[in-house]
């Protein structure tokens, strides 16, 4: 029922236990998770039933061995999902070495895991994060707003208590006109990618300057279509707003049972800094 | 697999994802089904917190401030708002996430508290958000 796939130099001792990274369909060929085998830390795949887990020994118990079981959590499933499709685990889960993968993992929650695999089949996220040429936006706003540009001039070159309420107070107007900007412009590159994504959610902003932190679901057959899409909207807003696309990667952001973030409802502006309340 | 970047365009590709981005691309995401024992790894606080920004402060109304009023005075320096999450793979901006932990500051109890070096026993436990186990 175990089968390697990979076999390599052994991962630093970890704390014992098996990490999970995530389950994809027995026997995928998972060519690509092969290809990058050097790059990557130790993995192997257990296959039991329809279902198979990506696994490895759990990581060094410091720091170091966190941050970097945090770029392989993602990399392996990265490579993974170029060939299949993948439900990615939680980082830092492991299965003890009381429980075995295959029998009390894939074979008891076979069905829980079936249907979210299902879910993601033929499906990849890719994410957007928009940011702001800062200067540029603030000059938009001083330009629009005579009430900031005043406030502007009155404080100029002054760092004076005096000046705090006034600096204090430009500061309040300008983030207001940073948050419509925001959203407006938040909104507009939503619009636009609706028609060649299946679904999208808020992430969190990640800077005061990002206009949107976008993870969006993508027909791999789409791909090419989503692409052509984030490149004409990174050319109209070149100098404004600067792109940067990451993906394919497993849905992350849209394996959740309960809240999966692809109702119609969830095709909402891109602006909340909140995923979701408590 | 059509990771190219767009020839001669303005769009960011990454080839391989930074530290920075995996941390806020997984933390708190995926499925988690009660077999497991969530391990509580050692320094995760310290990558939740890279990846928090505190918003709408009256510190980020001064930077605003101090941004709009030296704009056309010909000084171009990059701006600290840029940088915040950047570094995210070396420093460990202990006291950046403080005050904005929201929804995460459970989950991140779950992970870092309690015996560090035990597995903390299997239980029904919710995915990224509220994922249950029937």
């Amino acid at each position: 029922m175990s089968a390697s796939a990979q076999e390599r130099t052994p991962a630093r001792t970890g704390r014992g236990g098996v990490w999970v990274y995530g389950v994809v369909p027995a026997h995928a060929a998972l060519e690509e998770l092969e290809r990058r085998a050097d790059r990557l830390p130790e993995v192997w795949v257990v296959d039991a039933g329809e279902l198979a887990a990506i696994a490895g020994p759990a990581p060094a118990d410091d720091e170091q061995g966190t941050r970097d079981q945090a770029l392989a959590h993602a990399r392996v499933l990265e490579a993974a999902v170029v060939d299949a499709p993948v439900v990615p685990f939680r980082f830092g889960v492991v299965v003890d070495d009381a429980h075995d993968v295959g029998e009390d993992l894939l074979l008891a929650h076979h069905d829980e895991l079936a249907p979210l695999l299902a879910r993601v089949e033929g499906r990849v996220q890719m994410t957007i994060k928009a940011t702001y040429d800062e200067d540029r936006l603030l000059r938009e706003i001083v330009d629009a707003e005579p009430e900031i540009a005043r406030l502007r001039d009155a404080v100029r070159g002054r760092d004076d208590a005096a000046s705090h309420a006034a600096r204090v107070r430009l500061g309040e107007l300008v983030n207001a006109a940073v948050e419509q900007a925001r959203q407006r412009d938040g909104a507009a590159i939503l619009r636009r990618l609706q028609p060649v994504a299946v679904a999208a959610v808020a992430g969190p902003l990640e800077r005061e300057a990002m206009v949107c932190n976008l993870p969006l679901l993508v027909e791999r057959r789409a791909q090419r279509d989503f692409e052509a899409a984030v490149e004409a909207l990174a050319d109209e807003h070149a100098g404004r707003i600067r792109f940067r696309l990451l993906g394919p990667m497993p849905a992350y952001d849209f394996i959740d049972v309960a809240d999966p973030g692809w109702e119609p409802d969830a095709r909402r502006p891109a602006a909340p800094r909140r995923r979701r309340a408590a | 697999m059509g990771v190219q970047p767009s020839p001669g365009g303005v769009l960011e590709r990454s080839q391989e994802s930074s530290l920075a981005d995996v941390v806020s691309t997984i933390l708190d995401k995926g499925v988690v089904v009660d077999v497991f024992a969530r391990v509580s790894v050692v320094g995760i606080e310290l990558l939740r917190a890279d990846v928090r920004v505190v918003i709408a402060s009256v510190d980020t109304y001064l930077r605003f401030a101090e941004q709009v009023g030296r704009l056309d005075m010909g000084r171009d320096e990059p701006s600290d708002l840029t940088k915040v999450v950047e570094d995210v793979g070396e420093s460990a901006a202990k006291g950046k996430g403080k005050g904005v932990l929201e929804a995460g500051g459970e989950k991140l109890k779950d992970l870092v508290g309690g015996g560090d070096d035990e597995p903390e026993p299997a239980r029904s436990e919710s995915g990224a958000r509220g994922r249950r186990r029937r």
